[in-house]
């Protein structure tokens, strides 16, 4: 049995981007599971943007960290030893155990608003790494909001931002299943090709090196813009207000760009331009769906069996690298799933 | 025997374009001939125009929903009058109509583009006010797009105007706690004790808005129908529910500006708290008018809903009032009297 559990622990508040410093690794005794309770070996963690707002002091939405925090975050791994009869060593298990290699759990808890339970992962329907991705939260808010909330029609012009993100390539995928067009916007020039290429987006714009991001969404959107897509926010997402079409819908599943700020940035107004497309606002979180977990995760996993839905993974290895690992996935390093591979022999 | 008609027809013209808050110098007083209705029209002397904010967003020379206003000619309007001469058989002298018959006080009409107006039904300055676009604007935006629940809180911004007053009863009818924001004490007194509003918040003497929402909102908000925009609504956003549901039905506070407002960025909150946003015309709800101005004129004759209007007379002061209203001066409907009520 090991004794040592690594972890990484919030070590400073950031401000803007956050920075090596505010991360430290900390060494703790493996525990000891106690009457009903199992120890679980993670294996994969998952790197996600909302880790960003919760290392702020102010944040007001969900549990905030306190300096010293083991850093929050979703795993999957093993259990290696267990005094609990339902919970058997050998199992594979997701839940959010944090940015650590070993965990206790009890196996209580709901997953309300990312809870404190544990969902069990079966490793023969696929790698285990995806139940933190395509078949996990990733790949749910890529589901319910496209099936549930955007509702594109076919023909519909769909814009993804972040679209080469974990969230962003599913939600890609999912609208040309439904007969939508799909354009993604992204950072690299490799990141377009993949989502045109390999993904079937309709058309790709590289917001790093297009010169007038209005004349490229004119361009690619002659109808204009049914649903825009957002996982960014920003300079982005501003511009999408200029080309909405009549009753677009716009829905706010992430604000990457924005979760650095310290306090609310100062933008144009855009709320008359609301009014007047008629355009409705949807803030989505996947947490209002979780009585329905197994509904998405079914059918995601029938689109990748049928070869309509592709996913990949940005993988960095050990635990004392998630921090570098994050960093980069905030300014858009990863494509598809940023997950940390905590031991060699992880499956 | 109807007055003998003057020659002459009084109109007023888009002059120049605003900048900014426009000025009386931006309009122009115009005499043209008296005009004469062609087959199938109508001329109707024009009795109460109906003065709305959504025309200084036509002053602009920039696309909106609707088409700007043409530099040297009439301003569009909606107004309420009476047929003076009739070419179609559907209308006859002495009738009253409601249609966009624009800044004047004679219009010739097309008569498909007329309602009739029942004057046993209702005082007829209600077809441009409670029974015609605002009250119909306030009907569908509050309960199909804000869809507050029986027992939930409502927050009406621009509530003493001529659809926020509608918006705040229709709520209480509903079963709602309603908050209203206003801009004075009169307007917040109006709020209160005329339309029935739980509370009213003086935005102009509130120095913390935000404050002032959570103290008058206990069990915070769930629904605002936004007549304002601006700050107000950024306070609005910061105090919804979660779940809360927003009609943006108004952005007066931006009408006026040359360039949009820089404002924080707020959608992270709307993120988090899955607030849901809609923009809303009323003109999507055109094949349900009949069913919401039912159920407004029932309202309005049970005394469940009443209406105020500011009024002002001659054409000649409708800048001056028009002005006025986009400054907040008016409480309920702005309108012009162009003609005495026979």
């Amino acid at each position: 049995m090991p004794t040592t559990n690594r972890q990484i622990l919030l070590n400073g508040r950031p401000d803007g981007e956050p920075k090596a410093s505010d991360f430290k690794l900390g060494e703790a005794p493996v525990p000891k599971p106690g009457p009903g309770q199992f120890l679980i070996r993670n294996h994969y963690l998952s790197l996600d943007p909302f880790q960003r707002g919760r290392m702020n002091a102010n944040w007001r939405y969900g549990r905030k960290l306190e300096i010293g925090d083991v850093m929050i975050g979703s795993t999957v791994g093993e259990i290696i030893e267990s005094n609990h009869p339902a919970w058997r060593t050998g199992s594979f298990v997701e839940g959010l155990l944090g940015w650590q290699e070993y965990a206790l759990h009890d196996g209580e808890g709901g997953r309300q608003d990312y809870g404190p339970g544990l969902t069990r992962v079966d490793p023969k329907v696929a790698p285990i790494s995806t139940a933190l991705g395509v078949l996990g939260t990733s790949g749910e808010t890529a589901y319910w909001s496209i099936i549930d909330v955007a509702k594109p029609r076919p023909g519909d012009t769909v814009v993804i931002s972040g679209a080469a993100g974990a969230v962003g390539t599913i939600a890609g995928q999912i609208c040309k299943i439904l007969g939508a067009r799909a354009v993604g916007i992204a950072g690299s020039d490799d990141k377009v090709d993949y989502i045109t290429r390999e993904l079937g987006f309709d058309a790709g714009i590289n917001y790093k090196t297009t010169p007038n991001l209005l004349d490229a969404l004119r361009q690619h959107c002659p109808d204009k813009i049914d649903v825009y897509y957002d996982n960014v926010g920003g300079e982005i997402a501003d511009m999408m207000f200029r080309h909405l079409a009549k009753g677009a819908r716009y829905i706010v599943v992430g604000r990457i760009a924005n979760y650095n700020d310290a306090k609310p940035r100062l933008m144009p107004d855009l709320f008359p331009l609301i009014m007047t497309s008629r355009a409705q606002v949807h803030g989505f979180i996947v947490f209002d769906y979780e009585d329905r977990i197994r509904e998405a995760r079914a059918q995601l996993a029938r689109w990748i069996d049928d070869g309509k839905i592709k996913y990949r993974e940005t993988i960095a290895h050990g635990l004392e690298n998630a921090p570098a690992a994050f960093m980069s996935m905030l300014k858009g390093g990863n494509t598809g799933k940023q997950l940390v591979k905590l031991f060699p022999d992880a499956r | 025997m109807p007055p003998a008609l003057p020659n002459r027809n009084r109109q007023i013209h888009l002059a120049a374009r605003p900048s900014g808050l426009p000025r009386e110098s931006d309009f122009a007083l115009v005499e043209a001939p008296m005009p004469d209705p062609g087959p199938d029209e109508v001329l109707v002397r024009g009795i109460y125009l109906s003065l709305d904010p959504y025309m200084r967003g036509r002053m602009n020379d920039r696309k909106s929903y609707v088409p700007p206003f043409k530099l040297g000619e009439t301003m569009g309007a909606g107004a309420v009058g009476e047929v003076v001469r009739s070419n179609s058989p559907a209308f006859l002298p002495g009738d009253i109509v409601e249609g966009l018959m624009g800044w004047q006080d004679y219009a010739a009409m097309k008569a498909k583009g007329l309602r009739k107006v029942d004057p046993k039904l209702a005082p007829i300055s209600t077809a441009v006010g409670v029974l015609g676009m605002p009250g119909l604007t306030a009907y569908f935006g509050l309960l199909d797009v804000a869809r507050p629940k029986p027992g939930e809180t409502v927050v009406v911004s621009g509530a003493a105007g001529a659809v926020g007053s509608i918006v705040g009863q229709i709520a209480k009818i509903h079963g709602n706690r309603v908050v209203g924001i206003a801009g004075g004490a009169d307007k917040v007194r109006h709020c209160v004790e005329d339309f029935g509003y739980d509370a009213c918040i003086d935005y102009k003497a509130e120095p913390d808005i935000r404050a002032a929402l959570e103290r008058t909102c206990p069990n915070g908000i769930d629904a605002y129908f936004d007549n304002v925009g601006g700050r107000i609504t950024d306070a609005v956003i910061l105090t919804i529910n979660d779940f809360g549901r927003i009609a943006l039905c108004g952005q007066i506070s931006q009408y006026n500006l040359e360039k949009p407002e820089m404002a924080p960025r707020l959608f992270v909150p709307i993120l988090f708290k899955q607030v849901r946003m809609q923009g809303f015309l009323v003109f999507a709800y055109a094949d349900r008018y009949q069913e919401g101005a039912a159920k407004l004129s029932e309202w309005l004759k049970a005394g469940k809903i009443k209406y105020r209007e500011t009024i002002i007379d001659g054409i000649e002061n409708a800048p001056k009032a028009f002005i006025g209203m986009l400054k907040g001066a008016n409480t309920g409907k702005q309108l012009v009297r162009l003609a005495a009520e026979n």
